[in-house]
């Protein structure tokens, strides 16, 4: 998510305000004379930046190897990876260290501070703290409750919009999916667009909460699912709120184990995610049933022979 | 899904012309990505000696030459009777690839404007009978309910290479790469289309009954009038009208920031592989989005939500990142799948050489041509890359500005039509 925003926010911005270029792997030289326009940010790799290169902008290392023999407008800024700074470096602004390893020459200019060590003690982990597995499995069954117990007062008072949205996710996988899956890539990029209008800044926080609520509804919308589902399997006759608390219960559970599961296990949490989001904009929030188009499957027909 | 229906059924008569199809446009969809908007533009500079600008002109003369051939051909096509007649198409289409696979294979040897002229225009020729001819096809080998998937098909299938395996765009390189794959692929055509073998015969006897079918004939967006005549709504062909738009404001930007060789050094020219990939993918998923969604929903939604991709992408400016070659691959993924869908989709098998040549034609290669000749204007009336990518996003504002007031005019009904 750090990497997608960064990304997008570097799209967002003008060229000639804040751009960017990103550096993922493989080995980048800047000779004598080059100049980098922005910023960098280096993820991992090796990027040399020799004597009478630029670098207009700041340099932002979460990994990888910099050494810099040329010039920095702006700050160079280090969190994870190696980073030298050779005798004709210049550093125009302040050279932060929050963690990997630092080499500098003596002769190295650094014309603002030098932050590092007891001013400050950044790192990935510090900024984003990943909950360890104990502390996931603690927090699971009450997220889990809440957002259950939410999915029972939306079948209890809203049933008709939410029976549109699970029909939608039951009866069009596919196409929800799709839809879920470009609201998904879209939303963010509309968001970073306002935000940097400044002006439309209030309305990206508003819209920033009605997009956490379009998530929940969209597993309350997958849970109702499950909770008819499941009804219909264990033989019970629960009402839909019942059913949807159930379904809603056994969803939120499901995939927040199924996170454990290294590589897929969180891709079918958002895939699911997904689905529910599309059938939330496909059926316009429960408010109209959602059908095809046309219907275009195959027929009794057979097309040839 | 037709395509799992034929698989189901062993119908291997129409799963072979299924994958014909997409084969075909996929491979001549990255010829068109990759051979004639770079590998023209190598050959041209760096074995010919011509400036950017004059190779820039050359290509304005393939577009134009390229719009009125085609139009021609699918009109005198759709005139004579030939759109319903399958075996004429493919053996056209064999007569594009063959002509086309020569012409590849002798572009690294050109080293004279008049020659580059000569191949320039022979190319436009067989590109301008080829549009009509193989998207002619569609009536014939894809059903309706599989135009989006098949669209996608064929937009992931050219677009992922062109992304992740293309990272070297020379004359030679290209030549080379795309003769390896047209040569089995004009071998096959031709025995399809000229070889009398009792397989042939059947496949095609079989294949050229299809499109008389319920299932592939008429296109979706397609009403029958009272004498038998398609037709489709003006609302539609008002959002057609308006991805013409897109073509235009589209192909301003690129050609400008093409200019530009450090943009293209961070994304799809990428010494890392990463970005190639990430940027491939990309294509794919947004193809498949577009596939779904194209089979799934009404033209107005539809049309929004690829106009509002594409307004938001270029409203967004131009950064060196990676998120915005990402979302531009997410953008004209999406309205790559609807060009090659929509055309079979307003058109019933008597009129979709003609329509698709002059959407075709005027979408892909009438808005290159105007494009190319406006940017090549303010080129040399000095205006910077800054001014000129500011000009394609005012432009991409306006274009936005229509969207939304199309939010707020509904369709007129069935009743207002036009011919189709």
């Amino acid at each position: 998510m750090l990497l997608l925003f960064l990304l997008l926010a570097l799209a967002g911005c003008d060229g000639g305000a804040v751009s960017g270029t990103v550096i993922w792997e493989g080995a980048r030289i800047y000779g004598p004379g080059d100049v980098v326009a922005g910023e960098m940010v280096v993820l991992d790799g090796e990027v040399t930046v020799q004597q009478e290169a630029e670098v207009t902008g700041s340099v932002y290392m979460l990994g990888g190897t910099v050494e810099i023999a040329g010039s920095v407008g702006g700050d160079v800024a280090l969190i994870a990876g190696d980073l030298g700074l050779g005798p004709t470096a210049v550093v125009g602004g302040d050279l932060s260290i929050g963690g990997g390893d630092v080499e500098q020459s003596p002769q190295a200019t650094v014309r603002g501070d030098v932050l590092g060590g007891s001013d400050v003690n950044v790192s990935l982990e510090t900024l984003f703290p990943q909950p360890t597995a104990r502390q996931r499995l603690l927090r699971l069954l009450p997220q889990a409750l809440i957002i259950a117990v939410l999915a029972y007062l939306v079948a209890r008072f809203l049933g008709r919009p939410l029976a549109h949205v699970r029909r939608a996710t039951v009866d069009h996988p596919i196409v929800s999916g799709a839809m879920g899956l470009l609201v998904g890539i879209v939303a963010p990029s509309l968001l970073v667009l306002m935000a940097f209008t400044v002006i439309l800044v209030p309305i990206t926080l508003i819209a920033l909460l009605l997009a956490g609520l379009v998530v929940v509804y969209a597993w309350i919308g997958l849970g109702a699912a499950l909770g008819r589902w499941l009804r219909r399997v264990l033989r019970r006759d629960w009402s839909p709120p019942v059913s949807a608390f159930a379904g809603t219960l056994l969803f939120m559970v499901i995939t927040n184990l199924l996170v454990f599961i290294p590589l897929v296990g969180g891709w079918i949490g958002i895939l699911a995610t997904a689905v529910g989001i599309g059938a939330v904009f496909l059926t316009r929030f429960g408010l109209r049933e959602f059908t095809l188009s046309y219907d275009f499957g195959p027929p009794h027909e057979s097309p040839a022979n | 899904m037709w395509l799992f229906h034929f698989l189901k059924t062993r119908n291997w008569t129409a799963l072979s012309g299924y994958l014909l199809f997409v084969g075909m446009m996929a491979v001549g969809y990255y010829y068109n990505l990759t051979f004639v908007q770079f590998g023209l533009l190598d050959l041209g500079t760096r074995l010919v000696g011509l400036t950017r600008e004059q190779v820039a002109v050359n290509m304005t003369y393939l577009a134009l030459t390229t719009t009125v051939v085609a139009i021609g051909v699918g009109w005198t096509m759709t005139r004579r009777g030939w759109s319903q007649r399958f075996l004429l198409k493919l053996r056209l289409a064999f007569a594009v690839v063959l002509v086309q696979t020569l012409l590849t294979a002798a572009a690294p040897f050109i080293r004279s404007e008049t020659l580059f002229l000569a191949w320039i225009l022979a190319a436009s020729v067989a590109l301008g009978v080829g549009v009509p001819a193989t998207f002619g096809l569609t009536v014939d080998l894809i059903p309706v309910g599989d135009r989006g998937l098949a669209a996608a098909l064929i937009t992931a299938g050219a677009y992922f290479p062109a992304a992740v395996f293309s990272g070297v765009w020379t004359i030679e390189t290209l030549s080379a790469q795309m003769v390896t794959v047209m040569i089995p692929g004009a071998a096959a055509l031709g025995v399809l289309a000229f070889l009398r073998l009792p397989l042939t015969t059947t496949l095609i006897r079989d294949l050229s009954a299809q499109h008389r079918r319920p299932a592939f004939g008429q296109g979706r967006f397609v009403r029958m009038g009272p004498e038998g005549e398609g037709r489709i709504s003006r609302y539609l062909l008002g959002l057609i009208t308006l991805m013409f738009a897109i073509y235009f404001i589209d192909s301003l930007g690129f050609l400008r920031l093409a200019d530009t060789p450090f943009f293209f050094e961070v994304a799809w020219q990428a010494p890392d592989l990463f970005p190639r990939v990430t940027i491939g993918v990309m294509h794919v998923i947004a193809a498949l989005i577009a596939g779904a969604l194209y089979t799934a929903m009404g033209e107005r939604l539809l049309f929004l939500w690829i106009f509002g991709v594409f307004a938001m992408v270029h409203l967004m400016g131009i950064g060196t990142s990676l998120g915005m070659p990402i979302l531009y691959a997410l953008a004209v993924s999406l309205y790559t799948v609807v060009n090659f869908a929509i055309w079979a989709d307003i058109s019933t098998p008597r009129t979709i050489t003609r329509n698709t040549a002059v959407g075709v034609a005027l979408s892909g290669w009438a808005a290159t041509f105007l494009s190319t000749a406006l940017s090549l204007q303010l080129a040399e009336m000095g205006v910077s890359l800054e001014a000129h990518l500011r000009l394609v996003d005012a432009l991409a504002m306006i274009f936005f500005l229509l969207v939304l007031a199309l939010l707020y005019f509904q369709p007129a009904g069935e009743r207002q039509v036009t011919e189709g």
